[in-house]
């Protein structure tokens, strides 16, 4: 009898401590409420429309260049391999593409938080001379030329006339449906696989050294940080500074995410990193420890290089292939070569 | 029996008068140098070169003493002095009781600054909004006078500590269309040496303009 009160006893404890295990696993993946939420009755048709757009070069002045030429699908929408954003008649910008993903939960944008809302931020690289070098309002005029887009207009908002608000409230509509949220990190937390042992003791020193940081599940706090690379003597990027004129701001910039970084090199707002074993390598001795430097990098822990090997084992289970060959991303073909026949 | 009839027609027809909706209107006029001058004029001497003169009104509030008596709610409206269709403020009244004073907003609130793409005078198409950053140009000044130097003021700025945004109340003649004179000279050579001649950024120093700007606006000529 004792034998059966205690076994009972054990199974209840062993179910308890599983379920308390779970919900510890469940509250790292918990995700904040997205802050940038379409108000639109036909979320669907406005952020195809936005998808159509994000792919058009007509988006540039010499019709050459799309959000998609420096944002593409197959890289979590980075520029793979190229330090500096490229722009029309070969012109290279002033900082590393970022990633288009997640954005919905993003509060600002740009690597200096520039933009204050998703609607607005694709007026930047349209208008940046070193980018598309275009105008909305010049758009607005090229695209009124195009039955089709009358036609996409009409659908996503009942109203075929084209304006600027409207073209920039499709681009991020469909900006902000761009979601990743399927690494094995997550399945992880949700108890549907498990870390190897390097990518647990990975985790373990992300966890202690770095996710103050890049916090999960969106592995950024979105603030603004020195991580102390020194400035770059030809690009001169104050970064922060250059938005808020304040001194405490200078050489920060915003933390990016982590997740696919397997596929997003080079690192940095600069791109100087073509490697996670020198992003690494970087944090173990930061070189620039002048006074804006982030705290926790005044004392650096030294990693080993055992130890930054299992960290970028862990950064490795970030990458999302579900998302990176999503096709509902990519540039809708076949449809548009279908409406452009029945609109011809 | 007539005679009440007429009484009761004339008391209705007075209530409905009272009563009536429209519309006033705000002219904006250049002054120089105690002249007013029109747009074409100043293009064509040689002395003054102006091609862009545009700044936001909003938040417009009409007072009789220190009550208001009529107010336009979240409303933006984009002036243009080189275009005679739009250098004029319309101010849609729900009521015609007189007013002696107008208060308005020289720019565009901060909370719309942070919000979502907007159309109409708000509209990004209208070049009234910076592209490198966030926020609308609550005033936007390219030219010169006096055969002086061509100055580009774009002035803006939402966020604390460089808001830019002017608070203005103007003590009117009459309740009626009236004018409003921007004493452009006044605005120029009040500028200190120490502005740059190109302004075009959210700074101590748009704010500073800023407030020069909007004390040059007056009903005097």
């Amino acid at each position: 009898m004792k034998n059966k009160i205690a076994f009972t006893f054990i199974l209840v404890f062993s179910a308890l401590l599983i379920l308390s295990l779970r919900t510890n696993r469940s509250n790292k993946k918990e995700w904040p409420a997205k802050i940038h939420i379409a108000d639109s009755t036909h979320i669907e048709e406005l952020q195809f429309l936005g998808k159509v757009l994000f792919y058009d070069p007509v988006l540039s002045l010499d019709s050459s260049t799309s959000c998609s030429s420096c944002h593409s699908p197959y890289n979590a929408f980075a520029h793979t391999d190229h330090a500096l954003s490229h722009g029309i008649d070969n012109k290279i910008g002033f900082r590393n593409a970022p990633v288009l993903f997640n954005l919905a939960y993003q509060p600002y944008f740009m690597w200096d938080g520039a933009i204050n809302h998703l609607d607005m931020q694709s007026l930047a690289p349209i208008t940046n001379p070193e980018e598309m070098h275009e105008s909305i309002t010049h758009i607005v005029g090229k695209l009124n030329y195009q039955k089709l887009y009358h036609h996409l207009y009409y659908q996503a908002f009942k109203d075929s006339s084209i304006t600027g608000t409207k073209t920039l409230k499709a681009i991020a509509a469909f900006m902000a449906s761009i979601e990743s949220k399927n690494a094995k990190f997550d399945l992880v937390m949700n108890g549907q696989a498990d870390f190897t042992a390097q990518e647990k003791n990975g985790f373990q020193l992300f966890s202690q050294h770095c996710s103050n940081c890049h916090t999960p599940p969106l592995f950024t706090n979105f603030s603004f940080e020195n991580n102390g690379l020194m400035p770059d003597t030809v690009l001169k990027d104050g970064g922060r500074i250059r938005q808020t004129k304040q001194i405490i701001d200078s050489l920060k910039f915003k933390v990016p995410t982590l997740r696919n970084i397997e596929f997003t090199f080079p690192y940095m707002h600069d791109g100087r990193y073509k490697t996670l074993t020198e992003v690494m390598n970087h944090y173990s001795t930061p070189a620039n420890k002048n006074p804006t430097l982030n705290p926790k990098l005044k004392s650096v822990y030294k990693l080993s290089s055992n130890e930054k090997v299992d960290i970028i084992a862990f950064l490795l289970t970030l990458s999302d292939k579900q998302f990176l060959f999503d096709k509902r991303y990519n540039y809708p073909k076949a449809q548009i070569d279908s409406l452009r026949n029945i609109n011809h | 029996m007539k005679a009440r009839l007429t009484t009761i027609f004339l008391f209705i027809l007075l209530i409905l008068l009272n009563t009536k909706s429209g519309a006033q209107i705000i002219s904006f006029s250049i002054i120089c140098h105690k002249a007013e001058i029109n747009n074409n004029s100043i293009i064509n001497q040689s002395d003054y070169k102006i091609s862009k003169f545009k700044f936001y009104l909003s938040n417009i509030r009409l007072y009789n003493d220190i009550n208001i008596i009529d107010q336009e709610i979240y409303s933006y409206h984009l002036i243009d002095l080189m275009d005679t269709s739009k250098d004029k403020l319309i101010i849609k009244r729900n009521n015609n009781l007189t007013y002696d004073k107008i208060e308005f907003n020289l720019g565009i609130d901060s909370t719309t600054n942070v919000s979502s793409a907007l159309e109409g005078d708000l509209d990004p198409t209208n070049n009234m909004y910076w592209t490198w950053q966030s926020g609308y140009i609550n005033m936007k000044f390219e030219g010169s006078i006096d055969g002086g130097v061509y100055r580009e003021y774009h002035l803006g700025g939402y966020a604390y500590p460089n808001n830019a945004l002017q608070k203005l109340s103007i003590k009117l003649n009459n309740s009626g269309n009236t004018t409003i004179y921007i004493h452009l000279d006044d605005f120029i050579h009040s500028i200190p040496d120490s502005i740059p001649f190109k302004l075009m950024t959210p700074d101590p120093k748009a704010v500073y303009l800023s407030h020069l700007f909007a004390k040059c606006l007056s009903i005097e000529k």
